[in-house]
């Protein structure tokens, strides 16, 4: 109840700024080209809305094929890890350390090898979300009892069936939580993926809005990848729900 | 074994420990080298050219062969990054604890805060750059701000999460609100914030480097733009390959200077 009185009455605090912000645009006579107000923002999504729409589902193709594949192989990657001692021992410091790094950088030898397309930019959301998945998978399968693996054994559980009924079930919020962060890195490797070069995409409205000076049109990009962003992540949230269901924390 | 080791032979501990370290070392050093095996090998087989994939010693031929351009770009690039770190390290502890000290204002500016935030960070570049320019000015602002969300979230997760029964304790003895802030509050927050303090470093070097590459006049992001642009590969490599190597080491700084601080 309390949780859903906060909400309430942030979402108003929201609101009041927002109106805040369009009275002093509007008393003040500030220009759109400075601070475009939110009704101007909100024309402009709404009179420009195919494009913005086919350039937000473009983003978002790409975001979302590279954190399916992402998810596939970090989690497959995890489980080798746990498999084979050497492999976690030779490559994981790599990993972890790929999250003191601004990896990012390397989008632009994406664009050299994968070109101007769709692919690019989804090998690029792919190894940004693909590191924190496959060390979280990795986590996530250690957590498990040794009583519970030694339980299961003395049922005369092969090693594949303890990994599959056991370890990666218990797994699953660790991954979950890799999983929407990846979400957001995909979608920022998508964006900054299309600045280093592409034809279509939220990335290039934000970048032309930029050099042609359209700040009305900036706007009404960011307020759209924002809301791209919450959506990526309340889907991945609610599958979750689904998928473990047994795990209580949001 | 090796804690046999040390409790039968106490005279060979540093030996045994050079061991240990050897141990954990080799495995990674191991998968470097096969890498970097791997890497020379594929160019030499394929006869790949270097717009493909250029060799790591012609990555380091190209590094050496323009030093002061390499280090101006570099030292804009820490400039920028650091700059905005410590400024908003210090905005963010400042107004987490004006949060802690007067609640009010937490539920007055808080909600604002987190829905700035929940927009990626690079979505506001370009706003960044057309509001103050393609200097440096307009990375060390977005990157100042973006840190001290991360250190506010952090340290504010931290102050909260001391015991109320402590706090009760200092109160019975007669302390006011600032000894409790100063003498519980703060030192328990801090493995939070320094938490928060490394996550930030990698955000304030790939926030550094994408907005250089909307728009510069100097750094490694804009060197990385500018030579995919002239189609100087190997340019850019130099360029990829050192962005890397610094947030390492800034990222290690940190880590030791949170060990130091955080030492229990």
């Amino acid at each position: 109840m309390s949780i859903l009185r906060t909400a309430i009455s942030q979402a108003l605090l929201v609101c009041v700024v927002l109106v805040l912000w369009e009275g002093c645009v509007d008393l003040l006579d500030v220009s759109p080209d400075k601070l475009p107000a939110p009704s101007v923002i909100l024309a402009t999504i709404w009179s420009d809305r195919s494009a913005l729409a086919s350039a937000v589902a473009t983003t978002l193709y790409e975001a979302i094929i590279g954190l399916l594949a992402a998810i596939l192989v970090g989690v497959l990657s995890g489980i080798a890890f746990f498999r084979w001692r050497l492999l976690e021992r030779m490559f994981l410091p790599y990993f972890v350390g790929s999250q003191a790094v601004p990896i990012i950088a390397f989008g632009a030898i994406m664009i050299m090898w994968f070109g101007n397309g769709i692919a690019s930019k989804a090998v690029i959301a792919f190894y940004l979300s693909f590191f924190p998945i496959a060390v979280n998978t990795l986590a996530g399968i250690r957590t498990v009892d040794d009583g519970e693996i030694g339980l299961l054994r003395s049922f005369g559980a092969k090693p594949r069936k303890i990994l599959l009924k056991l370890q990666l079930p218990a797994a699953l919020p660790s991954i979950f939580t890799a999983v929407r962060l990846g979400a957001s890195l995909a979608l920022v490797g998508a964006i900054v993926g299309e600045w280093f070069g592409a034809a279509r995409g939220i990335g290039v409205v934000l970048l032309t809005a930029m050099f042609d000076y359209r700040i009305p049109q900036l706007w009404a990009a960011i307020v759209l990848i924002g809301l791209t962003g919450a959506a990526l992540f309340g889907v991945v949230a609610s599958i979750q729900k689904k998928i473990a269901w047994w795990q209580t924390e949001a | 074994m090796s804690a046999d080791a040390r409790i039968t032979m106490p005279a060979c501990s540093i030996q045994t420990r050079a061991v240990r370290l050897f141990d954990r070392l080799y495995p990674p050093v191991l998968a470097g080298l096969l890498l970097l095996a791997t890497w020379e090998f594929v160019i030499w087989w394929f006869k790949l050219p270097n717009f493909v994939l250029p060799s790591p010693a012609e990555i380091l031929v190209a590094a050496a062969n323009d030093p002061q351009n390499l280090l101006h770009d570099t030292i804009t690039t820490i400039g920028e990054a650091l700059g905005g770190y410590i400024a908003g390290s210090l905005l963010g502890l400042t107004v987490a604890i004006v949060f802690v000290a007067a609640p009010i204002m937490e539920r007055l500016f808080m909600p604002l805060y987190v829905t700035i935030n929940s927009v990626p960070m690079v979505a506001y570049g370009p706003l960044a750059i057309i509001w103050l320019g393609i200097g440096s000015f307009s990375k060390i602002a977005l990157i100042l701000f973006s840190v001290s969300y991360t250190v506010l979230i952090n340290a504010l997760a931290g102050l909260r999460s001391c015991d109320p029964a402590a706090i009760a304790l200092l109160r019975t003895f007669g302390a006011g609100r600032w000894t409790i802030l100063l003498k519980l509050r703060i030192p328990a927050a801090l493995p939070w914030i320094f938490n928060g303090l490394r996550v930030a470093v990698v955000h304030s070097m790939i926030l550094a480097i994408v907005l250089e590459m909307l728009g510069a006049n100097a750094g490694l992001g804009w060197s990385i733009f500018k030579s995919t642009q002239m189609m100087n590969f190997v340019e850019a490599w130099v360029a990829v390959g050192m962005s890397v190597i610094v947030s390492l080491i800034i990222y290690s700084i940190v880590t030791r200077i949170s060990r130091w601080a955080v030492w229990w």
